[in-house]
């Protein structure tokens, strides 16, 4: 723990922003961890707070560079680590109401679309078959 | 028990990007939203970048064409898992 103070300069930084990244990289491959963020958040959480007490460890013994690295170091954690929390409890609840139509449909309306190959696809295709059609947003 | 999934992706976006993830399952382009209106799952302005796209959505249709089940997660991170769907499939198809 002295030595994660001691380093927190350029460490808190790191460990938020490795926090942050290894969630959009990694983590959230794994269900579990991507519907609550178990790992990312309490990483980025523990970054931002030793950003915070290594500020106020070092400030009062510290000349002006350093403690002006510290501030921005600090800031810097807390933004990057208040924008995952933006983004996992607001940001990704950003979506319309259910609509009047999707929820009156009782017969899947038909359609024939070209996929990925080329091909035509119509869901009639399927009649005598259960369906699964998954609506997602795109890759990007 | 067939799959398909769409989206505002074009045939070439489709098949530049999502192909070379191995999908066996046909993924159609719908990017005038004909289809993502007909089913009423349009997102206006969803795109990061600006533009509409759909909504993330599952829907499970009968063999005789009646939609059995909507699952419309109100958390755009948060989607169904294939768990969950596999389950709601075999819960219908026993009834």
């Amino acid at each position: 723990m002295k030595f994660l103070l001691k380093h927190s300069i350029w460490l808190a930084p790191l460990i938020t922003v490795v926090g942050f990244v290894s969630y959009y990289l990694y983590f959230a491959r794994f269900p579990v961890l991507r519907d609550t963020p178990w790992v990312n958040l309490p990483m980025v959480t523990f970054g931002a707070v030793l950003a915070i007490a290594g500020l106020v460890r070092g400030w009062a013994n510290s000349r002006w560079v350093r403690k002006c690295a510290l501030s921005l170091g600090a800031l810097f954690s807390l933004m990057v680590a208040g924008f995952l929390f933006h983004y996992v409890f607001s940001l990704s609840y950003d979506l319309p109401a259910l609509s009047e139509t999707t929820a009156s449909l009782e017969r899947a309306p038909d359609f024939t679309l070209i996929d990925a190959n080329g091909n035509e696809v119509s869901l009639s295709d399927y009649r005598g078959r259960m369906v699964v059609i998954s609506f997602y947003r795109g890759f990007w | 028990m067939a799959v398909v999934g769409v989206s505002t992706s074009t045939v070439g976006e489709l098949k530049e990007k999502m192909l070379p993830m191995g999908f066996t399952f046909p993924l159609l382009a719908d990017p005038e939203l004909t289809v993502i209106d007909a089913y009423g799952l349009r997102h206006v302005a969803g795109y990061p970048m600006g533009g509409d796209i759909s909504r993330p959505a599952v829907i499970i249709v009968g063999p005789s064409g009646m939609i059995l089940e909507r699952m419309l997660p109100d958390n755009w991170r948060v989607r169904p898992t294939p768990k969950v769907i596999l389950e709601k499939l075999d819960a219908l198809s026993g009834e």
